[in-house]
């Protein structure tokens, strides 16, 4: 954060928790789609995420950051997640692993568990945008000075 | 956002081109001759699916790598007054036919349609999350 007047509004509050928020669903969804189109695809290993995980490090990471405006908030779990010096979300989902139900066909995926973290990302998302919404809507009311 | 489109769409194509290797199958089963009209039965096509697009490109997708012929051998049906009827040896009488199954392909034709549309609610969802967040902006 360069310390500027809208960065450390943009900042503040649950905005940049929201922010990850959304980026993690983002690049989840980007796994859950490379799962689904691979599904009878011979020898491919399904990815995970551990969304309990990324969640428990985001919360680890806003109690760190506290109240501070100014104050990066740093989220990183593991092999997964890790924030760039840009403060960017990297997320690399990992394999996983072998010892899971193994398919004749050298994969481990279950369909239906893939449709389901599918709508458990979508709804995730949806919540993220509609609280994001919100916290922008307060900001531009606070700007306008009317209700 | 978008990149994960390319990704379902991918899948798409695979899925269609895997349907029409199977159409083609239950469309030559009873198939006894080749293209210039000599006596060799018709294998059976499978679609083999490869990791990453289609031309090389290996971000995340699937893509057909190549169609191959089923080798499995081609079964014998007993029809003496086929014209292609095998005329001496023990298979005397016997018609070599195609190793196309109806049940299997069905089978497969069903796996492929599901696959679609589990690809196709994943493209769904994509669309859904895009217009949500285009709709913090707008």
């Amino acid at each position: 954060m360069n310390g500027s007047f809208l960065d450390s509004l943009a900042n503040r509050g649950a905005t940049p928790a929201l922010e990850k928020m959304l980026s993690y669903s983002e690049a989840r969804l980007a796994m859950i789609s490379e799962n689904v189109a691979n599904v009878h695809t011979p020898g491919y290993r399904a990815k995970q995420l551990d969304a309990a995980g990324f969640q428990r490090a985001l919360r680890d990471a806003l109690n760190e950051k506290g109240t501070d405006a100014h104050k990066r908030l740093d989220v990183s779990f593991g092999d997964q997640v890790v924030t760039d010096a840009t403060g960017r979300l990297s997320v690399r989902p990992t394999e996983v692993p072998v010892e899971s139900s193994l398919l004749h066909d050298g994969t481990n995926q279950s369909i239906e568990r893939q449709m389901a973290m599918l709508a458990e990302t979508g709804m995730t998302y949806e919540l993220a945008t509609m609280l994001l919404n919100g916290s922008f809507g307060s900001l531009r009311k606070a700007i306008r000075g009317t209700v | 956002m978008f990149g994960t489109l390319d990704t379902s769409t991918s899948a798409l194509t695979a899925y269609r081109t895997q349907l029409d290797v199977i159409a083609g199958n239950l469309a030559m089963k009873d198939v006894t001759r080749d293209a210039s009209g000599n006596p060799a039965p018709y294998r059976r096509r499978v679609a083999l699916f490869s990791m990453g697009r289609a031309n090389g490109d290996d971000r995340a997708g699937v893509h057909v790598a190549s169609i191959k012929e089923d080798p499995s051998p081609l079964p014998l049906q007993w029809a003496p007054n086929h014209v292609d009827a095998i005329r001496e040896g023990k298979n005397k009488g016997y018609v070599r036919v195609s190793n196309v199954d109806y049940h299997t392909e069905m089978v497969n034709a069903m796996t492929a349609s599901r696959a679609y549309e589990a690809n196709i609610s994943v493209m769904e969802m994509s669309k859904r999350m895009a217009a949500t967040a285009l709709r913090l902006i707008a």
